[in-house]
């Protein structure tokens, strides 16, 4: 990567130096909403910082309340409730073997949605049409449906092939599978999608085929690019594991509901639960979120989680609305931006107009600085797509000014 | 394709995904709400406003959607005696939009704040120079051009939301499609992949015109800068 690549990337990204869990320098402090008050202001805040607090301890006193009186019933707060659900026993015998079975599945399921993806992110990236077509069709059906159909349909499906015993755990699994698989397809063809031409085109020029190119030179580095956005997707499917519970797999929630029905403290047993998850899944999506700055140097793709268009097929805008989002740092306190700061171009199959559209969209074409920048035709982005071209086909397109856009 | 036509015939399948998109409705409409409510917390000069919805964020958004649910019946109903109405079924109805607002709302203000982000600063500094309050230029500069700018996450959500509204089984409403199917398939094991294809498909046709408007009105909507 040379240093004029460096600087279009994100300088807080790049950053290799900055702690995995150290919290980002840019915080709200920065606010321009509300950045270097006056006396009174300061005062008025102190004041709105006062009774808001009052406000939230109420809230959380009130929660309390009702835990210690709920009408026509026992006290929730009393420890004899509350220690069946903390026994070691109950450690032993319910959530440890079902935070093991959740994550059993968790781990089968993301490896499955790993491969899944990576074969039908290629598949979607081939020159072949009906390759082409074929994926997108089961990546699309498999995004849409939601995952409990799935797992349902496939419960029944086994325990009628015979599969009585595994039926529920197998059913989650390949749920899991299909639902995440089809998101990582996405995220792989995103990935692929942002990686600078010159990296096709360099494997091309030695005499790599478009599937030997894809296999040994695009996808990995796409994947590197989107690790986090993986990560964010393992907390998505240990989160979605717990759907098995309603098709009797007995993962966390199942034993923590079995051992609230022994003692009648669900309630109890849930809330133990619920921190047990809380905690595993914070933890990832802290990681994800700090993973970023230490894989850039990995990659010349882009390291950041992009938005999903809400249907894959219309991805080529979606980017349009990563490249609008993408173009400063964190106004207002802003989120973390989710998007790519620089968007190369592609060589996915998203090419032809859309890769200049965002000159159009995000940036008045009429406005006569306009003009001065784009020193390409204005046929070639009004052209429309039409579908994947090999890089070394493009006729007489230049590369939009990378930099500020 | 006999099969299916023998299953709709027998079955009122529309009137189970009605029930799903009036709990995607209801929810969206509270989790909107409150999702504006606390991205402006978060956007706020308040230290304490701001922790608290960063916690209430934070822990929705890596809670599953499956234990809420739960807690909502066992919970909130069974032990704290959370009651909306006194008949059962409206009562899990409301649990349970209950239950899917709170998680969503976490999703929709993740969204709008990454909608923040598209508008400039200059536009903040703007509203400050002409002596706007915090509600002034969060309420007219700042919210109005961020949920132009956040259409495509905000679309996901809603997606997210329509599927998730499944999950509402799991907080006894049984009158939606997931309940739906399994008491099909128990009835019709022969039928299985039939019934399965039913509701897939349903879900398909109601989820791309949400896909294709949301696409549509990012483009549409989005700020020209």
């Amino acid at each position: 990567m040379t240093s004029a690549q460096a600087e279009t990337m994100d300088s807080a990204a790049v950053s290799p130096r900055r702690g995995l869990f150290r919290r980002h320098a840019k915080s709200v402090e920065q606010n321009v909403l509300f950045d270097e008050p006056g006396p009174r202001a300061r005062r008025r805040t102190a004041v709105f910082n006062a009774v808001g607090a009052v406000v939230i301890i109420a809230f959380v006193v009130w929660i309390l309340y009702r835990f210690a009186n709920p009408p026509q019933g026992e006290n929730q707060l009393s420890w004899e409730l509350w220690k069946p659900a903390l026994s070691a026993d109950a450690w032993v015998y319910f959530y440890l073997p079902g935070l093991l079975s959740t994550l059993e599945a968790s781990v089968l399921a993301i490896i499955g949605s790993l491969v899944f993806g990576v074969i039908f992110g290629i598949g979607r990236l081939l020159p072949v049409r009906a390759i082409r077509w074929i994926s997108s069709a089961i990546v699309e059906f498999c995004r849409a449906v939601p995952v409990l159909l799935f797992m349902i349909f496939f419960w029944r499906l086994f325990a009628g092939m015979g599969l009585n015993d595994s039926a529920a755990f197998w059913a989650v699994v390949l749920s899991l599978v299909l639902y995440n698989g089809s998101v990582v397809a996405e995220l792989v063809r995103s990935g692929v999608g942002n990686l600078p031409r010159g990296q096709r085109e360099a494997a091309t020029a030695l005499g790599m085929s478009p599937l030997q190119s894809l296999v040994s030179i695009e996808v990995p580095q796409a994947l590197i690019a989107m690790l986090p956005a993986m990560i964010t997707q393992l907390v998505v499917v240990l989160k979605d594991t717990a759907l098995g519970s309603i098709i009797t797999y007995t993962d966390l929630l199942q034993e923590s509901r079995r051992l609230g029905s022994a003692h009648f403290n669900t309630l109890q047993t849930l809330c133990v639960t619920a921190v047990i998850y809380f905690i595993i899944c914070y933890i990832l999506s802290v990681v994800a979120e700090r993973l970023p700055g230490h894989l850039q140097h990995h990659t010349i793709g882009v390291v950041r989680e992009p938005v999903q268009a809400p249907i894959a097929i219309l991805d080529p805008s979606n980017v349009l609305a990563q490249e609008r989002a993408s173009e400063r740092e964190l106004p207002q306190g802003g989120a973390e931006p989710l998007f790519p700061d620089h968007y190369h171009g592609s060589n996915a199959v998203v090419t032809d107009a859309w890769r200049y559209a965002h000159m159009e969209h995000g940036h008045d074409p009429q406005h006569p600085d306009e003009h001065l920048k784009t020193n390409f035709p204005e046929s070639v982005y009004r052209k429309r797509a039409t579908g994947y071209r090999e890089s070394g086909e493009d006729d007489g397109e230049q590369k939009p000014p990378s930099g500020s856009k | 394709m006999n099969e299916m036509m023998t299953l709709l015939s027998n079955y009122n399948v529309p009137a189970a995904f009605w029930v799903n998109i009036q709990l995607t409705l209801w929810s969206a409409l509270f989790s909107l709400i409150l999702g504006v409510i606390l991205v402006m917390m978060r956007i706020s000069p308040v230290g304490s406003l701001r922790g608290f919805a960063t916690a209430f964020v934070e822990f929705f958004k890596n809670m599953p959607l499956t234990i809420i649910m739960v807690f909502m019946l066992l919970g909130a109903f069974v032990q704290l005696r959370f009651q909306f109405s006194s008949s059962f079924s409206t009562n899990f109805y409301w649990l349970a939009i209950t239950g899917l607002s709170l998680y969503t709302s976490a999703f929709v203000c993740e969204s709008l704040r990454s909608g923040i982000n598209t508008v400039p600063l200059g536009q903040a500094e703007a509203a400050r120079s002409l002596g706007l309050s915090f509600f002034q230029s969060a309420g007219l500069i700042i919210l109005p051009q961020a949920f132009r700018g956040s259409v495509a996450p905000l679309g996901n959500t809603l997606i997210a939301l329509l599927k998730n509204s499944t999950v509402a089984a799991a907080a006894s409403v049984a009158t939606e499609t997931s309940s739906l199917m399994k008491t099909m398939i128990e009835y019709n094991a022969s039928m299985i992949v039939a019934v399965f294809l039913i509701f897939a498909i349903g879900y398909v046709i109601l989820i791309i015109p949400i896909g294709l408007l949301t696409t549509w009105l990012s483009n549409t909507l989005a700020v020209r800068r």
